[in-house]
This record gives structure tokens, sequence and C-alpha cells, in this order.
């Protein structure tokens, strides 16, 4: 297993080196130059500032983007190797502190959004798996089948459109943390996370019936079944224990797929996270952060894969990793 | 087995009662807050003794008076044309401290992140969020719905002793917010600081940007203030510039300390909000990036009786849906500048859906798009056919359609103005004609008229001039629009408008910073493009067409490029920026818009815009000043009832 996890661990480097080139290179292959975003503004709202090609020329020495791509490749990653993620163009500020502020709360978002949608597919697949074909398997069917159909964003403005519209009502729009007040902080975060989690519930309540219903047909149920044990016991405690392995795994992975989600909701219900963070990025040209972004991410990804590989084997004992 | 089994299983049912006790705490007692709708107050003036200084020489007012159906008229603000100073003089005082109501803590909608761009470098994006801790020299009075009214703000008074020579004397007991008093050293270190970038030697500044504007530095050069004493001020100016005191009562023009900016090295940025030493109203209090700037009142501001709340919240929200939905639910009760991506139609249907709740100020013209020519490429590289497109425009179509009419004819100048034509006069003009279903010239508002169309004269001198230019059947072009404020639907009107005499577009669309590019690179045929204004001065709005982006562009985008246009149009410039005589002004401005309307104009404007500005009833006093730099001090609002804005 120790040779497993070492060799997992080595390979991070290869793909976390191909991640820095694909993105820095795009980043520089698509147009748009950060000096000009600056110094022109003009997104969003409209403001459409006139500069001179001195200043110009002046911003882009200053931000380094006058150099090389491949001198400004190696600056930045001989930074990053020394956890120096640069400093943003836009905000001025060491981008370490803006991941610093942002990762816990599209953190915190992203589990609330895993919790919600397994509390509710597993019971759902459950239920959907012992009444299969019954009015309340249809249901829990077409439910996940529009949660899988349904992009989150489109959920996420329909969730805000009818708040509105109906109970006059938003999540709170200034952000504060769990820890400052738990309340507000849930409050806020709860609708994206629904929105965010709702096709991973989806998802989870299908895998969860279809690993029931394959449970279900095996042996040892009947086994159980014909000894007499009770309904619940043969359910819970043999079949969705054994139903679960796979649930796990694809939790884990819907995870990481999850916080590629957290980028357009935090956009819509005004959420300071990394999501958000990463879009107004773009729109300013702001390369440290976005870099800076993506990689994290990418390390998330990594780390997560590797650990429900981990978490699998420990889970089941017949999966052995060499 | 059966479903009573599983239904008494305590998991199944733990599940749901999370879930829904994940529902009750998020929604729990969240009752949105109360809309409170309250009778305007009328700002009650208290007498003071006026100082009454030397003579100084009045701004003439001009105010746009067309007013429009889907607005409310009082709720309009008229466009703002500065001029010449008239003959009579007349004095200037201290503006009157106004007694009224006060407490609220408001909190604002914030469009975007403030830019790191120092004070000095003039730009409304950092502005919105740094104006409430800064005074300037002189301000457009915030108080009053007569947008040319101008009054001092750290000066008590102003005269002007000769065309070029004007004398500031200082408020003697203004203070910054560090105790120290402001005096008249600070005055002229920060007149000389915002035009004379890098001469402190300060971090942070990249130099002044442009939002389609003039600023102090087209009137003055560093060195030519000096303080007389601690609290006067002489200054002058590189020529006789009536829009001098307008552009210097722009919002944006902020004192600072001279001790601070000169022991800490650098300039004020948000990025340091803690190192601000301000002499205004408010207190920054924090800055939570990407969410909120917070402020309290001043316990210590020299304006008595100011700022009349006790705080204000600055909400960064980007997305113009939760923008709206934010308004819908009452959680911001105002926009903290003009500047926010609420659309015209959008603010529009806000307006009758919050009617009694919010009142929506229309500020305009304020900004201006239209179509540029890269005159370096075919087909645009030929006169006539620049003029052709200028026929052939259907300008009205433009504004009906994105605005419900609310929105002007782009006619180089404004219409409706001071300088400008009035809507009768453009309807006579080339270009700009139309006629009714039944082929009768539309003389006078294009509202409502039944069939109206282009004059067909206008398209067929356009297919004329294609022709003379050797498309008599026209051609295939590519039009480019950056993916922003509406370019990509103007464009689209503009290229189905084009076929009616043969042209047919292409529309490019590209993400922002890619179309900046793929201008300053000369890699098009034409676009459509915008631009903001800080005054509807002649300075200002020409500008665009004398040395600025757009004739860069224009001349194919290259540094040190411009478009030169004919007529003498560039010395005319020059000559109505100096020019003193109200009379003799008007008649240089006219002769150029001829020029740009009948000779030849490398960029052509569309329409020209207004934007609008939603504030909650319960917020008083609140009078809005139609420029892009408008005052966002906000030291004299209060709301009433007090509590509604908490």
């Amino acid at each position: 297993m120790q040779a497993y996890v070492a060799k997992r661990t080595l390979l991070f480097v290869p793909t976390l080196l191909l991640v820095t080139i694909v993105i820095f290179t795009l980043l520089r292959v698509v147009p748009g130059d950060p000096a000009v975003m600056l110094l022109a503004g003009g997104e969003g709202g409209g403001e459409e500032n006139e500069y001179t090609q001195e200043q110009l020329a002046d911003l882009r020495a200053k931000l380094g983007t006058d150099k090389p791509i491949v001198v400004q490749y190696g600056i930045w990653v001989w930074n990053m190797l020394q956890l120096d993620f640069g400093t943003s163009f836009f905000y001025e500020t060491p981008v370490s502190e803006d991941l610093k502020q942002k990762f816990p709360v599209t953190l915190e978002l992203g589990i609330l959004a895993t919790v919600l949608a397994i509390i509710v597919a597993v019971p759902l697949g459950v239920i959907s798996a012992i009444k299969q074909d019954s009015l309340a398997d249809y249901a829990t069917r077409l439910i996940t089948i529009a949660g899988v159909a349904i992009p989150n964003f489109w959920l996420a403005i329909l969730m805000i459109f009818f708040l509105v519209l109906i109970f006059g009502w938003m999540p709170p729009i200034v952000y504060v943390s769990l820890w400052e007040d738990p309340t507000s902080n849930l409050k806020q975060l709860f609708f994206p996370a629904l929105a965010l989690g709702f096709s991973n519930m989806a998802f989870i309540a299908r895998v969860t019936r279809s690993a029931m219903l394959e449970v279900f047909r095996e042996d040892y149920i009947r086994t159980a079944r014909s000894k007499g044990l009770r309904e619940a016991v043969v359910v819970f405690r043999h079949a969705l224990k054994n139903a679960l392995l796979p649930v796990v795994t694809i939790s884990g992975y819907e995870f990481g797929r999850l916080m590629a989600g957290t980028i357009i909701i935090e956009v819509i219900f005004m959420v300071p996270g990394m999501g958000r963070l990463l879009v107004t990025s773009i729109f300013h040209r702001d390369f440290p952060m976005i870099q800076a972004v993506i990689v994290l991410i990418t390390v998330l990804v990594l780390v997560l894969n590797m650990a429900l590989d981990l978490l699998y084997a420990w889970l089941n004992p017949r999966i052995r990793y060499s | 087995m059966s479903w009573r089994t599983i239904r008494s299983l305590k998991v199944l049912v733990l599940a749901p009662t999370i879930f829904a006790l994940f529902l009750v705490i998020a929604c729990g007692s969240a009752a949105p807050p109360e809309q409170v709708v309250v009778e305007k107050e009328v700002v009650k003036e208290v007498e003071v003794p006026k100082i009454v200084e030397k003579e100084v020489i009045k701004q003439v007012e001009v105010t746009r008076e067309v007013v429009r159906d889907q607005m409310k008229p009082a709720q309009m603000v008229a466009a703002t044309v500065v001029v010449a100073p008239a003959a009579q003089p007349e004095a200037t005082v201290a503006p009157a401290m106004t007694e009224g109501k006060r407490g609220g803590f408001v909190t604002m909608m914030d469009y975007n992140a403030p830019t790191q761009k120092a004070i000095w470098e003039w730009a409304g994006s950092q502005l919105k969020n740094t104006s409430p801790v800064f005074n300037g020299l002189l301000e457009f009075n915030p108080e009053t719905d007569d947008p040319l009214d101008i009054r001092g703000d750290l000066a008590q008074s102003w005269e002007q002793l000769d065309p070029t020579t004007y004398v500031f004397h200082l408020r003697p007991n203004a203070t910054w917010h560090d105790g120290m008093p402001v005096t008249a050293d600070d005055i002229v270190f920060s007149m000389d600081g915002g035009v004379c970038v890098d001469c402190n030697g300060l971090d942070g500044l990249q130099g002044p940007t442009r939002t389609g504007a003039i600023f102090t530095d087209n009137y003055y050069e560093p060195g030519m203030a000096r303080a007389i004493d601690q609290h006067t001020v002489e200054v002058r100016t590189l020529f006789p510039a009536p829009a001098f005191i307008p552009t210097l009562s722009l919002d944006v023009f902020k004192m600072l300390p001279k001790h601070t900016v000169l022991r800490d090295r650098k300039a004020q940025t948000i990025k340091a909000p803690e190192d601000f030493n301000g002499s205004g109203p408010f207190l920054h209090t924090g800055y939570t990036k990407d969410v909120k700037n917070e402020y309290e009142a001043n316990p210590d501001y020299w304006k008595e009786g100011y700022p009349r709340l006790d705080g204000m919240r600055h909400v960064i929200l980007i997305d113009s849906g939760s923008q709206i939905a934010a308004f819908q639910t009452g959680q911001v009760l105002m926009v903290n500048w003009i500047v926010h991506q609420i659309g015209v139609h959008d603010a529009l249907r806000l307006q009758e859906e919050l009617e009694g709740k919010v009142d929506f100020h229309w500020a305009g013209p304020i900004l201006a798009h239209g179509v540029g020519f890269n005159t370096t490429k075919a087909p645009f590289d030929n006169i006539k056919v620049r003029q052709a497109v200028n026929l052939a425009i259907d300008r009205w179509e433009i504004v009906d359609t994105l605005s419900a009419g609310i929105h002007w004819m782009g006619s180089p100048f404004p219409p409706d103005t001071i300088f400008g034509r009035s809507t009768q006069d453009l309807l006579t003009l080339p270009g700009y004609r139309y006629v009714d279903g039944s082929g009768t010239p539309v003389t006078s508002s294009l509202k409502g008229v039944e069939g109206l169309s282009k004059d067909p004269r206008d398209l067929d001198e356009a297919k004329r001039l294609l022709a003379e230019a050797g498309y008599p059947d026209g051609f295939e072009v590519t039009l480019s629009a950056r993916n922003a404020v509406g370019y990509p639907d103007e464009a689209a009107i503009v290229a189905e408008q084009l076929k009616e005499i043969g042209i047919e577009s292409t529309l490019k669309t590209y993400e922002s910073a890619a179309g900046y590019k793929t201008y300053d690179t000369g890699d098009f045929q034409f676009m459509v493009q915008g631009r903001s204004l800080s005054l509807m001065d002649p300075d200002v709005v020409y500008a665009q067409w004398v040395n600025s982006t757009m004739t860069r562009w224009g001349a194919g985008g290259a540094p040190g490029a411009n478009f030169q246009h004919p007529g003498g149009f560039e010395d005319l410039y020059k000559q109505q920026a100096q020019e003193l005589d109200l009379e003799k002004r008007k008649a240089i401005v006219r002769e150029m818009e001829d020029i740009l309307m009948t000779q030849d104009a490398q960029y052509i404007n569309l329409f020209w815009g207004a934007r609008a500005f939603p504030v909650a009833t319960q917020i008083q006093n609140f009078h809005l000043h139609p420029s892009h730099y408008m005052g966002t001090k906000w030291e004299h609002l209060w709301c009433d009832p007090v509590d509604a804005c908490r």
C-alpha cells in the first residue's frame, strides 16, 4: 500500500507540470492583454477608459508580460515551488492571500452540497429500489433524470427567480463566514448548495438504486431473508452496506466535479469563493490568479482521487493495491 | 418486504428531517426586510450668513427639456451643458448647510470590486468606493436638481481674477482624519499630483486614465498653482478655459494630505484602505475583497450637520440577475454609482414593479455608442463609403429597440442641448430624415408614428455614393463588436440595416480583452464601440474625434496613429476650448458638427444613452448629477424613517 501511495504521489509531478504548461500556454494563446484590460476597463458596466501607448508599455513592464513566454513560465514555476503564487494583476495583492480567503468558502459550499446530495440521494435510491416499478420509483426516477439533465446554473437562476417571485426573499447578499454567524452563513449557502448538489444527488440516487437492485439479487440476500431476518436488517445491514461501495466512490469523484460547478453557482448566488474569484480573474485577465486557482483545483482533485482509491480499498478488503 | 416496514425505519425519517432542518435554518426567520414607503421630504434651507467674496463668473445653466413618456419628469435628470462664462459676474457662496433629519445605515449595490487605481488616477471604478473618504476643492451641488450648480467643497468660495487665474479660499476649519488642518499646501500638492504622475516618486500610480473625459491636465500643468496663505490658493490655467471649473468640480478630483502621502511615499488606494487619511464625511472601516466596503460617519467632520447617514455598506454584486433580485427583495437600497449591469429594459420593468418603493432616476446622455471605421482598410478607406453608411443607418430604430425610446438619436452633439441641434432640426438633415406610413416627412417626435421608416432619399443617396465609390452592388464586410455592454446587439441591428444598401455584414464578436487587441492591431474593418462621458461639454464630446483611442483605431491602431478630419476640425476644437463667448463657442461647435455630419467622420454616433439610478424611497435628499463622475460622497443623504435603512 505504501508503495502504491508513493507511486501515486510521484505521478502528481508530471500531471501538475502538464497542467501548468497547458493553463499557462492557453492563457497566453487566448487573445487579451491584461495590461489593456487594466487600463481600458470596460467590462460589465461599460466604463471605457482611454490610455496612451506609453502607459500600456509601462504597465506591461510592471506586470512582467513584456518578457518572453518561456521566461514568464520559468519565473512562475520557480516562484510556485517556493509557494509564492505571485501578485494579482488586478488586486495587486499576493495571490496566496486570496486563496487562503476563498478556498474555505468554496470548500464549505462543496461539502454542504455533497452532504445535502447524499442525505437526499441515498434514501431516495433505497426507496426506489425497494419499491421498484411503483409510483414512488417512477417519481424518484423522474426527479433523478431531471437532476441529471438540468444544468446547475439554470436551476440556480430558477431558484432565485421563484424565491423572489413567490416569497419576495433571496439568500442574504452579504457573506458571513461559518465561524462568525453560522445561521446567516447557512442561510446564504443552503440554496447554492442545493443548486450545486442537485445533479450529484440525482446521480448518486440512481447509482444507489442500481447498486441496491443488484445486491437484492445476490444469494446472500436471499439467504438472509430465508433465515427469517427482519426486512430492515436485510436492507440496511446486508444490502445497503454492500451497495454503498460504488456510492462512496461516485460521491468522492462527484465532489471533484462539483468544485468546477461552484464557478457559476458562486457568481449567481454572490458567494465569494474560488469560483467567483476565477470568473472575475478571467474577465480581468488576471493571469497569476487564474493560474493559481486552477493549480489548486488540480491538486485538490488529484489528492481526492488518491484518497478515494485508498478509501475504497479500506472499505472493500478484497481490493489490494500493489 | 412491505413499504410499511421501510417507512418505520429511523434512517428514512432521519434523512428528510435533517434536510428539512437545513431548510428551516436557511429560510428561517429571514422575512424580507419590509420596504417602507414614505413621502419625500423637502430639504429645509436654513439661512446662514453668506460669505460673499469678490466677483466671480457664473456658469450659465442649460437643461434639456425633452420629457419622455416612460419617465416621470421629476426623475429625469437633464443633460448638462457646461458653457462659456456669461458676461455678468455673480458672487459665489459657500454651500448653505441644510438642516434636516439625519440617520440611517444604507446598503448600496456596487457593480464590481474597486480597481486598485490610486485616487489621482481618476478612475470612476475606484472613486465609487473612495469618494466618501475624501473631498474635492469644488463639487457639483448634490443637494439640488440643478445639474450645473457648483459649490465649494474644501473651498469656501472662489473667484476668477482674469480669464486664466482663479483664487480659491479654503474652509478654515477643514481637517484631515488625523486631525491635521487642510491647508493651501495640500491643495497645491494635490493639483500637481493629479497631473504629474511620479512627480513625487509615489508607488502605485499608473497615470490618469480616460473615460471619454477631459481632465484637469488639459487645462493645467504642475507649478501653475501656488499657496497665497494657509487658506488661499491661486490656480492659473494654460488658456482661458470655460470648462475648467466644471471639470475641477467633478468628483474625481480629490484632495489628498501632503504630509501623509509624502510620509508613506505611496498614493492612497483601496488596496490599503487602512492608510486612508482623507478629509471626507466617512471613515472607511473595512473592505472584504469581492464582498463589501464599509463606512462609518466621521464624528469629527468639519461640515456641521454632515454626514447625515450613520454609515454605509457597499455590497459587490457582479451579476445583473442578482442585482435585480437584491432590489426586488430590498436587500440593497440604491446603487453606489451610475455604472451597473442593470440594462434599460430591466430597469424599466423594475421601475414599474417597485413603484412606490424605489425611485428610478434617469441620467443622460452620459454615454455614446457608435460605429468606428478602420480608414486604412477597404472598403472604409473610401470616404464615400463612410458617408453612405452614415446616411443609411436608422438611428431611431436602434434607440427604440434598445431602450424603448429612452436614449437619444446619435447626432455628433446630443440633440436638444445648447450646443446640439433641436430634434426638429435634426429630422430635416440627411441621415436623420424619416417618413410616416403615407410617405410624409416626420418633423417632430418619432415616438409612436405609424409606419415610420427612413426617408428613401437618404437610402437612395447612400446607394449612389456606394456606386460612385465603385460598389454599385454593395460588398461584404466584417462588423466587429466586443461582447460587452450590448455591442453585439447593436451590431446586429446595424448589420441588418446596412443590407438595405447592399452591404452584407458578417458579425464578429470578441471577448473584451481580445477585442481591444484586435482594434489595437487594426485587424478590423468597422466596429461598434462606445464611451462614457464626464461632462456634456464640447471639450469632452468632441475629444472622441480629435485625439482618442477611437481616432487611433480609425487610423489603423498603431501607436501615434491619429485620423485627421477635414475642414480644420482639430483646429476648431482648440479654438472652441478657449472661447469664452458663448455664442461664438456655439457657432464653432455647430461648424464642427456640420463637418462630422456632412463631410467625413471616422466615427459616427448611433445613439446617446441614459442610465438608470435606482434609489429606495426612504433615502432622502437624493439628486442625480448626470455624469459618470457624479458625486458619490453621499454626505447629504439621510433616511426617513431611519429604521428603514438598517
